[in-house]
């Protein structure tokens, strides 16, 4: 990045060695740099990629859905009122078409178009997770087909990311205490599941 | 402890991957028309290849969104042909088609619901936006190229035994000639379908696989394999597979998972496929030594510890009940040593007579 950053009339790195600001970059994007919005990419398309994959642990999704939220964000930068926010804004559109792919998904394969494929659970939870960390990724990740999808989301954002239920609410765009309901009846279920 | 589990659930991210990713964003983000032509687009690079192509449009009145109607005519009856140079085409849906330097594509059916193209000579790439309620299809000689959403390539090649090549940089497009009627090839990304003319005639069946898929997309200029690749995904074989269980056909099942290990050792299916069908092969098809094998197999291929002490437990049972207690002890030991309070310890503990 530092190359891709070091031509005229891109900003220098700052002396941190971070690089541009995201504000800074955001507002270079809306001005059409093409850079600027590559520089962001590459920012932040891990962190959109592991995401997307905790939400949907299918490689062939998640790559398809990693684009398509980029191509979103990029495509509504001037609706960012905080440039300095983008990975939370982008965080929050990735939920969201997790979500609708989710949906969409599940519409299909109710359809008889599409077959539901079981998760292994094996390949999902890294082998350096701590054993109590991996019963519990295990339980969460066989479970998550049989919630909802709202409660599957907030499952994962609450158990796995270790988000709090506002920031919850945000990148879902539901209210807290909707986020809440949800929350209750998902653990309730991973409870039940995990009961001998 | 403080480390979110997040940390342990987290996808390979190579860089070839972020680059893959990135192309198709900047691409698609390039392609994305204007509002104001959001539903018929030539692309810039329509003006800048102009010197060296010629464009037959013939567009009906429809073309006008705003002229109602359920459709949308897209590029009705357009006629697209290029001599030195390429020529971009961005359709209403996002969807773009590149059409190679020397290619001529006829566009026979231009609307929302149904896209279909005919590649005469040359050159044709598509990337595909992927849309339920609409049909994309490119036919180029006996050749039908289905679309469910993807970004592929079409090359025909002239000669005395002109020939067809698909190959897919993303999604699955589905491979219909009519030099083999019935047989629909599905072709994954990282796949390529190339049809020989000669060896096509020859066979009416679906054509050997050559290669596992790769789980890169191809690269659109890297050289196409010589052969004729029709290879069902292991995706695709692990689905087969667990229909055919859901129906009850083991040996159908079996069947599944023996093509998924030969085409795809290398797939992320492979180890559980293993595992299984040494499980159908024990209790289901009464096959004592393929279902060694099979698990034997799974065990070597580092399948997750659950299924792994499973498999141990069963090789462990069913060298006991072939009478092959130098087996059985071994397979014991092995399974004594890695799960020591298995589940099935004290069950093994028990067999292969002698501790």
């Amino acid at each position: 990045m530092k190359e891709l950053l070091s031509h005229s009339p891109q900003p220098q790195p700052t002396k941190s060695g971070a690089g541009p600001s995201d504000a800074a970059l955001v507002l270079a994007a809306r001005a059409g740099e093409e850079w600027a919005r590559e520089a962001l990419f590459r920012r932040y398309a891990r962190l959109a990629l592991g995401l997307a994959y905790r939400i949907l642990p299918r490689d062939v999704d998640v790559d398809d859905l990693v684009q398509d939220s980029f191509l979103y964000a990029f495509q509504r930068l001037d609706r960012l009122s905080n440039p300095q926010a983008f990975q939370a804004w982008l965080s929050s559109i990735v939920v969201r078409t997790a979500g609708k792919r989710l949906r969409r998904r599940r519409l299909q394969v109710r359809l008889g178009m599409l077959q539901s494929e079981p998760v292994d659970l094996d390949q999902i939870v890294s082998r350096s997770a701590p054993p109590d960390v991996a019963a519990e990724l295990r339980a969460i990740y066989g479970l998550l087909e049989k919630l909802s999808v709202e409660e599957r989301i907030a499952l994962v954002l609450r158990r796995v990311e270790r988000l709090e239920i506002p920031e919850i609410a945000e990148h879902m765009g539901l209210s807290s205490s909707t986020v809440k309901r949800r929350l209750n009846a998902a653990e309730a279920r991973l409870e039940s599941a995990v009961k001998p | 402890m403080n480390t979110p589990p997040s940390r342990y659930v987290q996808p390979e991210v190579r860089e070839a991957r972020v680059e893959r990713l990135w192309q198709n964003v900047s691409h698609r983000l390039e392609a994305r028309p204007s509002r104001v032509w959001r539903w018929v687009v030539l692309s810039s690079a329509l003006a800048a290849g102009a010197a060296g192509a010629v464009l037959w449009l013939k567009m009906p009145a429809t073309l006008n969104p705003a002229s109602g109607g359920g459709e949308h005519a897209v590029l009705a009856d357009a006629k697209l042909e290029t001599k030195s140079d390429e020529l971009s085409v961005t359709l209403g849906d996002g969807s773009s088609v590149k059409l190679g330097s020397q290619s001529e594509v006829q566009v026979e059916s231009g609307h929302a619901s149904s896209i279909s193209l005919h590649l005469s000579r040359g050159e044709l790439r598509c990337d595909v936006t992927h849309r339920d309620s609409r049909k994309f299809r490119v036919v180029a000689g006996d050749v039908e190229v289905r679309v469910v959403g993807t970004q592929f390539r079409v090359k025909t090649t002239p000669g005395p035994s002109p020939r067809v090549e698909v190959s897919v940089a993303r999604g699955v497009v589905e491979v219909v000639s009519a030099r083999r009627p019935g047989v629909v090839a599905r072709v994954a990304a990282g796949q390529s379908w190339i049809q020989d003319a000669e060896r096509a005639s020859e066979k009416s069946e679906p054509a050997a696989p050559v290669e596992a898929p790769s789980s890169e997309p191809a690269k659109q200029d890297a050289p196409l394999p010589s052969a004729v690749p029709v290879v069902p995904s292991g995706r695709e074989l692990f689905e087969k597979a667990a229909e055919s269980r859901r129906a009850g056909d083991a040996a159908a099942a079996a069947h599944a998972y023996e093509e998924l290990l030969r085409l795809h050792p290398g797939d992320g299916r492979a180890s559980l496929a293993a595992f299984e069908l040494g499980r159908l092969r024990m209790d289901r098809l009464g096959d004592l030594p393929g279902a060694i094998a099979a698990l034997e197999r799974a065990v070597a291929m580092k399948i997750g510890p659950s299924f792994r002490e499973d498999a141990l437990a069963r090789l462990v049972s069913i060298y006991a009940s072939q009478g092959n207690l130098a087996a059985c002890r071994r397979a014991r030991d092995r399974y004594s040593s890695s799960y020591p309070a298995g589940v099935h310890a004290a069950a093994v503990a028990t067999r292969c007579g002698a501790q």
